[in-house]
């Protein structure tokens, strides 16, 4: 067994809104080991960017437990909540708002460095700054570029650089390549992918692109309406889904054989209101399988085989 | 070019060094003819508020009354005329100088710096902050400027520096205002949440990152204000609350002029068109920088 990085237990995020509690996270709860990837999918508004951030605190949980290395992050002080940050990084999903249109690529990568204190040295700094750009595949000739004069892809090597800045160990990566061009999509996922082996980074990586998903993680988590769904090692999510969200999730994906036979599941409905939910199964309004007891009790994430945990009375087979 | 190859880092690799900061500003400024044309105004403007101040003996040439050289019109030995004491409209409006750029930058300074840090701090922090300060800046704004000023001049006495202060503090609502908003479309990009994930404190964030975003409408605004700062205080000085009489302000001439108008333009004319010039170059300039400021706007 490898060593656990971070574990979550029962996070929420609730987001008062006129209308009511808006449960974007509920109760959510998984671990990951040093150096492995956890891939968090679902479809939009299902919570995974807010689950990035609430562990990180840039958005404050309403409750739960986030252990870091065997530390709670969340009952930190700001002083050591400041230690924290170098230890763990976010990557965000749109390289074109996260970076401040008017510092250059210089600019951007030292803010990290110059204020963690990690190097005071003027030449130190700039030679870290070029050796970052050089790790993240940026050319030094852009060393004082704006971010406005480059592609969407060189603009996330930034972000990524940034990231790396500070050594973290734990990289939350939201949607990083979903805003660039398919194929840059691929450069940026190598990148991600050989610096996990070089630096031995954990990520947990949100997406809603499961191709990109099986590809880059370890272990898949599958979110719904805030709630944790499944939870598995990829190739047996991808073998064996058992919420009966996963497996409408995964008919979805388009297979490039014309030939082969289709069965997409399709879902009925529309995605019920985040807002001040029943207390039944969150997907039992578009469930096919829906029966009384789903609608009487919400299920409980548990492990139906080693490693695979499903919230769901009745786990297919 | 943006950036020249000059510098060598230890192991012999030569990087890229940028043009400091100024200049790169300035690079961009030059490219903007009328921003130069105001800018040499304005120096010019300030060369004669400094020279000024050397060339006239301020009780001999500004202030002294000559019955026998009252109202003459402009002539070769008197250019801008002679007003109803017959001091020389030329010196009192290059005098003058001094005063308006005084209370143009001394009250666009107070107010800019206030309002901008009270809008900054309520549109960052957003909630109870925010209402609390905008509640008490709405309650300044409805009183209006001339009565704030009457209160304030009434409190703490006529003088020149309680009549920036006055005007100044008057502006503030505005100034909070802009920068406010300004501040709450910059705060939601995901780069203000980028600094907070890196450890920035929230105050480095505003001067680093907010502010320097949401300067563009700020500084239009401070560049206006000047001009109706100066325009103000002559409202000041004309109810007799602001600078008292002998004083070569451009304002408090146009209003001791209010009399003889008719007959001698000449004595509104020059004063006004100085207003006038003032305003403008400070107006260039500050579109000028607003533009250099702005990387994206680069060609």
């Amino acid at each position: 067994m490898s060593e656990t990085l971070l574990e979550v237990r029962n996070l929420t995020k609730y987001f008062s809104t006129p209308r009511g509690l808006l449960h974007a996270v509920d109760g959510v709860s998984f671990t990951i080991d040093k150096g492995k990837t956890l891939g968090v999918v679902g479809e939009s508004g299902c919570g995974k960017s807010t689950t990035g951030r609430a562990i990180l605190r840039l958005q404050e949980p309403t409750a739960g437990e986030v252990y870091f290395e065997g530390k709670d992050i969340l009952k930190m002080k700001r002083r050591e909540m400041h230690q924290m940050r170098r230890e763990m990084q976010i990557i965000f999903q749109d390289p074109y708002s996260s970076l401040d249109p008017r510092k250059t690529v210089n600019q951007l990568i030292r803010e990290p460095i110059v204020n963690n204190k990690l190097l005071t040295d003027k030449m130190e700094i700039e030679k870290r700054v070029l050796e970052l750009m050089s790790t993240v595949g940026l050319a030094e000739r852009l060393y004082n570029t704006y971010p406005h004069e480059l592609d969407g892809g060189r603009r996330q090597r930034i972000g990524i650089a940034r990231a790396l800045a500070v050594n973290p160990k734990f990289i939350v990566c939201d949607e990083p390549v979903s805003a660039l061009d398919v194929s840059i999509q691929a450069q940026v996922l190598n990148l991600l992918k050989e610096l996990q082996k070089d630096l031995g980074l954990t990520y947990m990586f949100i997406t809603h692109n499961l191709s990109v998903i099986y590809y880059f993680a370890d272990d898949i988590a599958v979110m719904y309406l805030g709630r944790l769904v499944e939870k598995a090692p990829a190739e047996e999510l991808f073998a064996h889904p058992m919420h009966p969200y996963t497996q409408a999730l995964l008919s979805a994906i388009p297979n490039p054989d014309i030939d082969a036979p289709r069965n997409r599941l399709l879902l009925k409905g529309e995605i019920s209101s985040p807002i001040n939910p029943p207390p039944q199964c969150r997907f039992a309004k578009r469930c096919n399988y829906c029966c009384e007891q789903c609608t009487a009790g919400e299920p409980v994430l548990r492990e139906i085989s080693p490693n695979h945990f499903v919230a769901c009375h009745f786990p297919l087979e | 070019m943006l950036f020249k190859k000059s510098k060598k880092i230890d192991d012999g690799r030569s990087i890229y060094v940028k043009k400091s900061r100024m200049q790169e500003i300035w690079h961009q400024f030059q490219k903007n003819k009328g921003a130069v044309v105001g800018l040499i105004m304005l120096i010019i403007i300030i060369g004669i508020a400094i020279v000024s101040g050397f060339v006239f003996d301020y009780k001999e040439d500004i202030c002294a009354r000559h019955a026998a050289t009252r109202l003459i019109k402009p002539c070769l030995e008197h250019p801008f005329g002679t007003d109803q004491m017959g001091r020389s409209v030329l010196a009192r409006v290059l005098y003058g100088t001094r005063y308006s750029l005084l209370i143009g930058i001394v009250v666009v300074g107070v107010s800019t710096g206030i309002g901008t840090m009270l809008g900054a701090i309520a549109g960052y922090y957003g909630g109870k902050i925010e209402t609390v300060i905008m509640r008490i800046v709405e309650i300044f704004m409805m009183i209006p400027n001339i009565l704030l000023g009457i209160i304030f001049v009434a409190a703490f006495g006529i003088s020149l520096t309680n009549l920036m202060l006055a005007l100044g503090l008057s502006t503030v609502p505005h100034f909070a205002r802009t920068a406010r908003s300004s501040v709450m479309t910059v705060r939601g990009n995901e780069y203000v949440e980028a600094a907070k994930a890196m450890g920035v404190s929230d105050f480095k964030i505003i001067f680093t990152h907010v502010l320097p975003n949401a300067l563009s409408a700020i500084l239009v605004q401070a560049t206006t204000r000047v001009a109706s700062a100066i325009i103000s205080a002559a409202t000041f000085s004309f109810i007799g609350l602001g600078v008292p009489s002998p004083t070569p302000e451009w304002g408090a001439m146009l209003s001791d002029a209010r009399q003889n108008m008719r007959d001698f333009p000449h004595l509104v004319i020059f004063p006004g068109l100085a207003i006038m010039v003032t305003v403008l170059a400070i107006n260039l300039v500050g579109d000028g920088l607003r533009d250099a400021l702005d990387p994206k706007l680069k060609r």
